[in-house]
């Protein structure tokens, strides 16, 4: 037996080593930050982002062999044997696998991260903690890389739960401040719910399978075409599969840390709603699609349907820039878990999403990286204007103060709304067809899908083109203000270039030519395709689809021109809402119906445990113990028995009457509480039950 | 009954009987010293075990280190002035619940476990040079290991009961 | 030869006079000699059986192990006990209390 793992099998050890090389960047530059990142010299900044630019040739390199040398259907694996268990027909199995859609993932993951690395540079200037930033974004990625790679779902667990625990530090960055520390324990208390359901769904199937491979079990799932072969509850392990994917991408029910979770540094809300955290749970579902019973598929494209729906209303009523653009993370995350019905192009969706929506949240980032600046100068000159920098009523009329990032905004929210040229309409479309197609075959229910897809891509439209001209149109409101308190010398200026190459990149990948240079129009001609699944959607439909996608599209714009058009100054949504946008604004209440429902009773159901704790077992044991001790211990707990009715007592009696005669009681029992040395009884106690239990019921 | 047998009886009794001042003595120094007698009595049944560097390790390490640290303990952490640093005895029914069922389910394990009475006889001397060369040969990666222990004991231990430096926190 | 069975008893008692000792004596020091005393009935029951392994060192070797690890073990107690008196100036197990939440 061997002890250590050990390799099982390595198809092709060279590719594998690069693999392994560009994955080891990132964990590299994690490692140096966190043990010598004080220590470093003037130029870590660049080492960080060098690390990673080595880690995206890498896997660009990768890629290019993966489309040029290999066939399409080949694949890089490394398993290793991580333990062993009884006769080792369990396996328990680590390894990475490398496929086309791996390489691709693999190759974005690097890439945007390597652009938000840059222009960390820039936004991140000055900040006392720089290099734990530089450790905890290598730590980020090095897990996200892990998950895109794995080649089971154990050892995609394992660097789920570390993105979890990378996410927590990134969203907490600023952990001095009260909100990035209550949204990053937010964050990570609800992926942990979801991730309770992952490690269930992976019990069963392991139990079931004996694997947690995705070769093996991708072969095991096509016995779903054949109605009665798969056990039941391997529909159940399918659901339970499902919540820790809905957790990750911030999907209904458990959406609502990711609007928080904009709390932690901008640069860091781009990673997290491009490439990293919210795409694992699609890539997830991506990779576990055939094993997913009717029923699990059903659930999770209403949820999809209706999240991105629901999240698409919400963010047309927020305004907090950055709150619009997660609301329209989970608007978008909804379209891919929707689309799993056709899971090719949720990974397209997924693809072209992240270079667009880094992009947006960079934009952001330039606007309120200037505005933390006039915040700065206002500060040194001592004037007192107090702003929310995130806050979009304060801007507007930024075309003309920031003219490239106006241009950049052009493209990225282009691309977003799903306009013909972008990369975002051709990926939407794909979802959109594939929902409808679906709904043509099935009928019923099935009509939900595409309706709501249409009435969240309209409001997509709307709410970005909203943004849009709140923020760039009319006059800007901060110099309006400062005008007005007489304040000179102030001005909002154009941010640095450093800031403006990565999203030239990210601009660049929203254009349809990096996608589908032979076809503008339809998603189906990209050249993604034979490496993501086999395309199979009804081309009659497109027609259909594509023109009222783009109705939709244009019909959200122009709504939100009639609306904020002409009176763009006057019409912001403020003070004043109305019921409905109240209802949107909030979300829909879902974090109070949480706390008033859930974490509520929780927490009474906890208090009560810790009552009874308290009182009675400690009361009864410490009694026992006290009628069992000498004489001189009678007279020590005299005077502490008193001291005790005293606090509690005395005062208790104002509180609670009715409690007063067995309080007495317990005022006699509750001696000295010994802590530690109790807990070692309990321990020993527990041991005993166990060998008890294991002598005469195991046993037999 | 032979000899063997009577000396290893009147050695465990010792050990028992000097475990048992141990648990219940009031007095905190005469479990220390208790001690001492339980650990020569050890050795001595490690000797009639056939163990015999192993006693005189036990009665060089114990005695000559363990002891003398927990002696030093007491003196530490008790008033000069207090003679007779007594300790009391608490939780005395669930101790006595816990070690007596621990007790029980031990000799119901030892009653049902089957193994020989009688080893069989040695096949080799183990002996010091012997022990050494084995320390250095099999047990080469545990012995390396331990030293590592002992060290990292060591520096934590000197760490921690070390004079705090920093001044707004003088009780660590 | 002593019958294996006669060391396991021993064993058994020692072991219990310990768990018994760390449980019930209030002063630290005490409880860890409570700890030396499991650790010694381990030891003997280490010794009592390595004699009918093939390999008659395992036993024995196992068995010195323990004893450095005990040393380590009071070493690093004894200093945490110090740290503990020199901040409530007590050795008293169940005074020393603040995990509990009151």
């Amino acid at each position: 037996m061997k002890l250590l793992p050990h390799i099982l099998q390595n198809t092709h050890p060279d590719l594998m080593r690069v693999v392994l090389l560009a994955m080891g960047m990132p964990l590299l530059s994690f490692l140096v930050f966190v043990f010598f990142g004080k220590k470093l010299p003037k130029g870590r900044d660049w080492m960080a982002a060098g690390l990673l630019g080595v880690a995206t040739l890498l896997s660009g390199w990768v890629l290019i062999q993966f489309w040029g040398e290999l066939n399409p259907q080949d694949s890089a694996r490394l398993t290793l044997n991580w333990m062993q268990i009884g006769d080792g027909s369990m396996g328990f199995t680590l390894g990475l696998w490398v496929d086309r859609t791996a390489a691709l993932m693999h190759f974005l993951v690097n890439l945007i991260t390597l652009l938000v690395h840059i222009f960390s540079q820039e936004y991140m200037k000055g900040d006392p903690r720089l290099d734990k930033y530089w450790a905890y974004l290598g730590l980020f990625s090095f897990s996200m890389l892990g998950i895109v790679l794995s080649s089971g779902l154990l050892t995609m667990f394992i660097f789920w739960e570390l993105v979890g625990f990378s996410s927590y530090l990134l969203i907490g960055f600023w952990h001095q401040k009260k909100g990035p520390a209550a949204a990053s324990m937010k964050a990570f208390i609800v992926n942990r719910i979801g991730d309770v359901g992952f490690l269930i769904g992976i019990l069963i199937v392991l139990v079931h399978f004996r694997t947690t491979e995705f070769a093996v079990l991708l072969e095991a799932g096509s016995l779903w075409t054949e109605p009665g072969t798969m056990p039941a509850w391997l529909t159940l392990a399918g659901f339970c599969l499902i919540c820790g994917a809905l957790a990750k991408s911030a999907q209904l029910p458990l959406q609502i840390w990711l609007p928080d979770a904009m709390e932690g540094p901008t640069p860091v809300s781009s990673l997290i709603h491009a490439a990293t955290m919210v795409a694992a749970g699609v890539f997830m579902l991506f990779r576990i699609a055939p094993l997913l019973s009717p029923e699990v598929k059903m659930t999770l494209m209403i949820l999809g349907a209706l999240t991105a729906f629901l999240a698409a209303l919400s963010a047309t009523v927020q305004t907090d820039i950055k709150r619009i653009l997660a609301y329209s993370t989970i608007s978008q995350l909804g379209f891919m878990v929707m689309g799993i019905a056709v899971p090719e192009y949720s990974m397209f969706h997924l693809l072209t999403h992240a270079f667009f929506k880094c992009g947006l949240f960079l934009t952001a980032g330039v606007i309120i990286h200037s505005l933390h600046h006039v915040q700065h100068e206002l500060k040194e000159k001592g004037e007192a204007l107090p702003f929310d920098v995130q806050d979009i009523r304060i801007m507007g009329g930024l075309r003309r103060i920031m003219p490239k990032t106006f241009v950049f905004f052009l493209v990225f929210g282009a691309a977003l709304a799903g306009i013909p040229l972008f990369s975002g309409f051709l990926s939407k479309d794909g979802i959109l067809l594939g929902v409808w197609a679906m709904a043509e075959k099935s009928g019923g229910i099935y009509w939900m899908m595409p309706v709501l897809g249409m009435s969240a891509a309209l409001l997509t439209a709307y709410y970005i083109s909203r943004l849009g001209l709140l923020v760039f149109f009319g006059e800007n409101h901060l110099e309006g203000k400062l005008k007005e308190k007489g304040i000179e010398g102030i001005h909002l200026a154009s941010a640095p270039l450093k800031m403006y190459l990565p999203m030239a990149v990210l601009a660049l990948a929203s254009f349809w030519i990096i996608w589908a240079p032979g076809s503008p129009f339809d998603g189906a001609g990209s050249w993604l395709f034979p490496a993501l699944g086999e395309n199979h959607l009804p081309h009659e439909l497109h027609l259909v689809v594509a023109l009222s996608s783009l109705v939709a599209a244009l019909g959200g714009i122009a709504l939100a021109w009639v609306r904020f058009g002409k009176n763009r100054n006057a019409a912001l949504p403020g003070g004043k809402r109305g019921f409905w946008a109240n209802l949107f604004f909030n979300h829909f209440y879902l974090d109070r119906v949480y706390a008033r429902f859930i974490a509520g009773p929780f927490v009474w159901f906890c208090r009560q445990l810790g009552w009874f704790d308290k009182n009675i077992v400690d009361g009864a044991v410490n009694g026992a113990a006290w009628f069992a001790a000498g004489k001189d211990r009678q007279e020590q707990s005299l005077s502490g028995a008193l001291g005790w009715f005293d606090a509690r007592i005395i005062d208790g009696i104002v509180n609670r009457v009715a409690g007063v005669v067995m309080r007495l009681g317990q005022a006699a029992l509750k001696v000295q509480p010994g802590k530690v040395q109790l807990l070692l009884v309990f321990t020993v106690a527990a041991v005993l039950l166990l060998l008890l239990y294991l002598f005469y019921f195991a046993a037999g | 009954m032979n000899l063997e047998m009577i000396v290893f009886i009147l050695f465990a009794a010792l050990t028992l009987v000097a475990g048992l001042g141990v648990a219940i003595s009031r007095n905190v120094v005469y479990s220390v010293f208790l001690l001492f007698v339980i650990l020569f009595g050890m050795a001595a049944l490690y000797v009639l075990a056939g163990a015999e560097f192993l006693a005189v390790s036990q009665i060089l390490i114990y005695v000559g280190g363990i002891l003398i640290l927990l002696l030093f303990g007491v003196m530490l952490t008790h008033k000069v002035r207090e003679m007779k640093p007594r300790s009391g005895i608490v939780n005395l029914l669930p101790g006595l619940g816990v070690a007596g069922g621990l007790m029980a389910v031990l000799f119901y394990v030892l009653g049902k476990a089957n193994f020989p009475e009688t080893p069989p006889a040695p096949t080799q001397l183990v002996d010091t040079k012997a022990l050494g060369l084995e320390t250095v040969t099999h047990f080469l990666l545990p012995f390396e290991v331990i030293s590592i222990l002992l060290l990292v004991a060591l520096i934590g231990a000197a760490y921690i009961s070390r004079k705090s430096e920093s001044p707004e926190n003088p009780t660590s | 030869m002593i019958p294996t069975s006669w060391y396991i008893i021993i064993g058994i008692f020692l072991f219990c006079l310990g768990v018994f000792a760390v449980i019930t004596r209030r002063n630290t020091v005490i409880a860890l000699i409570g700890i030396e005393l499991m650790l010694n009935a381990a030891n003997l029951n280490f010794v009592a059986f390595g004699r009918m392994q093939v390999n008659p060192f395992e036993g024995q070797m196992a068995a010195l192990f323990v004893i450095v690890l005990a040393a380590a073990e009071v070493a690093v107690g004894l200093a945490i006990v110090l740290n503990v008196y020199k901040r409530y100036r007590t050795v008293n197990l169940d005074e020393i209390d603040t995990l509990s939440d009151e």
